[in-house]
């Protein structure tokens, strides 16, 4: 009898921390999402600030897919989003002619720069559709990849009329915030540290679909 | 110092004003840039994904105090240089 009653609360408890690390929606099982988005709408910045001048970067050539069990996101979570090098942006031609070049970022010989999810390591609820998860991933820049620690927001949202302005099928919105040192990736320029920082501020927002 | 020096140190100086005076107004930005971010209109369903606001370059020039420093100092040579001939010029006459 006691083991039933053991069985029972191990069960029962298994279930609401399984329950509590993903997703309380419409949709269940495992859904995958992917972030290319013809229309660019996807969008990932970065930002260099140092005393001389601050540089602020964007591309909207994002893809990659991610996929999770909606109702245990903490323990499937995986993917790779990535971004292809030459459609970095700053505002200044020359200086994106410059980035693109050997001595930054070399797009020619590394065309890509990639986040890749190693492992969850917290997962907190949020809402019923939003999640903040700890991942570690694995960031690959210029040729060198380095294990990073990332926190980001998950937003889910079911197929409705809403979300169909946008796109078909339901909708992923990821968020996230991280840095990375230039200077850990290979990148040595003459300048890193006076007019471009060795730390970058990266910033990830965008939105995926299971239709696609 | 006579009339055509004084129209030459006059223009030289406004010249410097207007281009220190462009620069400060577009920003007093350190290099010149020839694109702006602009803010794109958020939809509602980005707002409900949790999205801040895209940003999209266009455009525009802006110019930065490397270039102005530049036209300065075209300025204060070509300047200097008139205000010598136009000094000699007069010598040569009289």
């Amino acid at each position: 009898m006691r083991t039933t009653i053991k069985i029972f609360i191990f069960s029962i408890l298994f279930f609401f921390t399984a329950y509590s690390q993903g997703f309380n929606v419409k949709a269940t099982g495992v859904q995958t999402f992917s972030f290319k988005d013809d229309k660019g709408r996807n969008q990932t910045t970065f930002t260099s600030i140092t005393e001389l001048d601050e540089v602020d970067g964007t591309s909207n050539d994002v893809s990659g897919t991610v996929s999770f069990d909606v109702r245990n996101v903490a323990n499937t979570l995986k993917g790779e989003i990535s971004i292809s090098t030459a459609s970095i942006k700053t505002g200044i031609a020359m200086r994106d002619r410059d980035l693109r070049a050997p001595k930054w970022l070399d797009a020619d010989q590394f065309p890509t720069i990639s986040f890749t999810i190693k492992k969850v390591t917290g997962v907190t609820k949020l809402a019923d559709n939003k999640l903040q998860v700890n991942l570690i991933g694995t960031f690959f820049l210029h040729g060198v990849k380095n294990d990073i620690p990332v926190t980001a927001t998950l937003t889910y949202l079911d197929e409705s009329q809403v979300t169909e302005s946008r796109e078909p099928g339901d909708l992923l919105g990821v968020n996230a915030k991280f840095q990375i040192m230039l200077s850990k990736f290979g990148v040595k320029n003459m300048i890193l540290g006076s007019r471009v920082a060795d730390k970058i501020d990266i910033g990830v927002n965008i939105v995926g679909t299971n239709k696609f | 110092m006579n009339k055509k020096q004084k129209i030459t140190l006059f223009s030289g100086l406004s010249a410097i004003i207007i281009a220190f005076g462009v620069w400060a107004f577009q920003g007093f930005h350190l290099f010149t840039h020839d694109k702006i971010e602009v803010r794109l209109p958020q939809s509602d369903v980005d707002k409900l994904l949790g999205q801040p606001p895209r940003y999209e370059w266009v455009n525009h020039f802006t110019l930065g105090l490397e270039y102005t420093l530049a036209i300065a100092a075209v300025v204060i040579a070509a300047s200097t240089v008139l205000l010598f001939l136009f000094k000699n010029k007069k010598k040569a006459f009289s």
